[in-house]
């Protein structure tokens, strides 16, 4: 590139013959030394390489900026001072965007998906947001929300390929808890109250079909969960794991599945395998609350209860495990409390059966430890 | 790819026009005669200002380095909302302009050569002591590898750091 450059010299005013060396020259002939060099008429000001009288000087030291410089200076002044008005919602956005990231970087995306909600309030249409909103919501396991940040992304294009590859993880992930084929859903629907009609539809399934096979498996193995018949649901789930070994619900339930056989162990095993991958799943610490308070050991429980409370806010998991220690520790009424509210909040959850399962264990039809 | 330098100095023109202008004003400040300014012209140098030598070692720095100091902080506060509308899949007509302009004023913000060999100049005659050669050397030389970087778009790639990384760099440092 041709660099603009700046001639730094002792003057060179344009009706001077001699060129730049004549004028700091205190040897030079013919002309009145003593005056000024530009106008000639007045002595020059002592002590400055280049022999202008005050006025010159004063003049040349202020040469003119052009108006229409000035002008375009002052346009410019006021478009940027007019947009300036964005600058507190883009700080604040710039800030939680940048939180955010370092919030998933940390594995800890409860936070990450707190803070990408605010920038959505005011850029709802930002790919990158919506982007990282959908692996976050993946990782929390908050599907609805999941496909809502799906549907704002699909078809678009995404220039950064740690995130695009992110994000195609957390859409296999999605497709998994997907419902499967509506006829498999007809016939599993059909069978949710019976133990052998549901492995008879589990038995029929073709495990080459990968994502139906596992997302149907699921929701057999959840309805063998809630029959209480859990050798069974662990045979399923495992299964289930064997197509799709990151279905997190899954592990999720089979973690579930493990505590309730007693097997505390195994079943916080497999919690800690989920909570090193997010170190603030909800759903984990749900059930180690649970596992605490099968163990009997209720102020551990409460720690992990606070924690889920704290990071779930509004989320089934973290009410139901709040309204078990409620009812562990005599308070019933609280406890039936978070039953109704857990009834209005279950319709759009993936577990359907945590009222139930509250409620029959305050009501005593089942006995928690 | 090589494209005449001149005709990537007529695309960011505006840049030319700042780059001269700091050079103006930084003589402004000091007190300096400034005998012609040439804000952009399609010949070589595309702009220049003509103005009194300094015995001020430090004025002469100053004047030299001012177009890096004030392209810089302009063209960075001229894109900063714009850079921040593009990232955040917004921007319009508007921000483009500014986003351009701040690019371009960014992209000349480096001294030419002519500065570096006049802040040179200035501190071989002006007698200057050992240790101002010392800091002024890499100075000088920073500024031969910025012009020779401008041959890889260096100038360039750096006017669109300030223009859209920067802004991006600047709040994230508040994360």
């Amino acid at each position: 590139m041709d660099s603009t450059e700046k001639t730094n010299v002792d003057p060179v005013p344009d009706d001077h013959a001699e060129g730049d060396q004549a004028v700091s020259d205190a040897n030079q002939p013919a002309e009145d030394e003593s005056l000024c060099k530009n106008c000639k008429e007045r002595e020059y000001r002592a002590g400055f390489l280049t022999p202008l009288c005050v006025e010159c000087r004063e003049a040349f030291t202020r040469f003119p900026i052009p108006r229409w410089l000035t002008f375009f200076g002052i346009a410019l002044l006021l478009v940027v001072i007019v947009t300036a008005y964005r600058i507190p919602t883009i700080v604040s956005c710039g800030i939680d965007l940048a939180r955010a990231d370092k919030a998933m970087e940390a594995r800890k995306y409860r936070t990450a998906q707190k803070l990408l909600v605010t920038v959505q309030h005011s850029y709802p249409e930002n790919i990158e947001t919506n982007g990282k909103m959908l692996v976050a919501c993946v990782k929390n396991m908050d599907m609805q929300t999941a496909i809502e940040n799906y549907v704002k992304i699909e078809s678009k294009t995404f220039k950064n390929d740690h995130l695009l590859s992110q994000i195609n993880s957390a859409m296999s992930h999605l497709e998994s808890i997907l419902p499967p084929d509506s006829l498999v859903v007809l016939r599993i629907e059909a069978a949710k109250d019976s133990v052998s009609q549901l492995l008879a539809v589990f038995f029929s399934l073709n495990k080459t079909e990968g994502i139906e096979y596992a997302s149907a498996g699921f929701t057999i193995a959840s309805y063998l969960y809630a029959l209480e018949d859990y050798d069974d649901a662990e045979v399923v789930v495992k299964s289930v794991l064997e197509v799709h070994s990151d279905h997190d619900f899954a592990r999720l339930l089979l973690c579930a599945i493990k505590r309730q056989q007693g097997d505390l162990t195994s079943a916080t095993e497999i919690g800690f395998r989920m909570l090193n991958e997010n170190l603030e799943n909800v759903s984990v610490l749900a059930q180690f609350a649970k596992i605490e308070m099968k163990r009997g050991d209720d102020v551990k429980a409460a720690k992990y209860v606070d924690q889920a409370m704290k990071l779930g806010e509004g989320s089934i998991e973290a009410l139901e495990v709040r309204g078990m220690l409620d009812y562990l520790s005599g308070d019933e009424r609280s406890s039936r409390a978070m039953v109704q509210k857990i009834r209005s909040m279950e319709s759009s959850s993936s577990d359907g059966h945590v009222s139930a399962r509250l409620e029959n264990m305050i009501n005593g039809v089942t006995k928690y430890r | 790819m090589v494209i005449p330098g001149i005709l990537i100095s007529a695309a960011t023109f505006p840049g030319v026009i700042v780059h001269e202008l700091a050079h103006q004003l930084f003589c402004r400040w000091f007190r300096i005669p400034v005998f012609q300014v040439v804000y952009f012209q399609f010949a070589s140098p595309v702009g220049y200002v003509l103005h009194e030598r300094t015995t001020k070692t430090h004025q002469t720095i100053l004047i030299s380095v001012g177009p890096f100091l004030i392209n810089s902080i302009l063209g960075f506060l001229i894109s900063f909302t714009a850079a921040w509308q593009l990232i955040f899949d917004q921007a319009n007509a508007l921000d483009y302009l500014l986003i351009y302009l701040g690019v371009s004023i960014g992209a000349h913000a480096f001294p030419s050569t002519g500065d570096a060999s006049a802040m040179w100049e200035s501190i071989k005659q002006g007698g200057a002591h050992p240790i101002v050669k010392v800091l002024v050397a890499p100075i000088v030389g920073f500024i031969y590898l910025g012009a020779l970087g401008s041959f890889f778009w260096l100038d360039v790639i750096y006017g669109v750091a300030v223009a859209l990384w920067f802004p991006r760099w600047v709040v994230e440092v508040f994360a």
